[in-house]
């Protein structure tokens, strides 16, 4: 690849990993199993570069994201094998190094975090998905709605159904 | 601690860390390039194949003749 076309793909990775992790995240519950198929998009990305370096910004987020919803259908033909990661992920979870100050404060931040974790991994796909495009992946509401070819309201309404179903779960104010 | 602190906090988790970022992207870019298709290995094999059938059906006298300090004679 040419040093401009390497170019034209690190911009198009640094633009678009957090938002890509964040809808593979939504779509398998599961971070890792994510992140392997991050991997794989921008492998396709690189490979295929042809296909989207002359396209507009919002059609290279698209041609991204097309590439991303058909890994995901292919994944969920292996369903079984990422949720036996999941399962090791979710044992895993209450363990992983949180961010609070003091043992106590770190311990409690932890098990509240891997209680809502286990509440989002509950929810449905759909709702999942547009929650972690907006919190993991940083997207407004109207930017979900183009990723997923929803209407920005329609987005808005999910994300506040979401946030109250994971309120109940974990005792929480919505 | 409320459900958007505790949201934020998911996130932060959730999202790569830059270093692991860093590590798919290098992982892909190190992978062969674009452009070279899947027969060029079986191009390159082939054009060396021929140079050793070339090289072994020289007559005894040409391969010697292709010797450093070859007079001739």
């Amino acid at each position: 690849m040419s040093g401009d076309a390497e170019h034209d793909f690190n911009r198009l990775y640094e633009e678009q990993q957090r938002a890509v992790h964040a809808y593979l995240l939504g779509r398998t519950g599961d971070r890792e199993a994510a992140r392997d198929l991050l991997q794989e998009v921008f492998l396709r990305a690189w490979r295929h570069a042809g296909s989207w370096r002359d396209l507009p910004a919002d059609r290279q987020r698209a041609w991204v994201f097309a590439v991303a919803r058909n890994l995901v259908i292919d994944t969920h033909r292996t369903r079984a094998s990422v949720e036996a990661a999941r399962a090791a992920l979710e044992r895993d979870a209450v363990a992983a190094a949180p961010a609070a100050e003091g043992p106590e404060a770190r311990a409690e931040l932890g098990e509240r975090v891997a209680q809502l974790d286990r509440a989002i991994r509950g929810l449905p796909e759909k709702l999942r998905t547009v929650l972690s495009l907006h919190v993991a992946g940083g997207l407004t509401s109207a930017q979900v709605g183009e990723v997923l070819g929803e209407p920005a309201g329609t987005v808005r309404y999910q994300l506040s159904q979401a946030r109250r179903q994971l309120a109940a779960a974990i005792g929480a104010e919505p | 601690m409320s459900l958007d602190d505790l949201l934020d906090e998911w996130g932060t988790r959730s999202r790569l860390t830059a270093r692991e970022a860093e590590a798919v992207r290098a992982a892909v870019v190190a992978t062969r390039q674009p452009g070279l298709d899947a027969g060029w290995w079986n191009d390159l094999m082939g054009q060396v194949s021929a140079s050793v059938i070339r090289a072994t059906v020289l007559p005894d006298r040409a391969r010697l003749a292709l010797q450093p300090g070859w007079s001739g004679a």
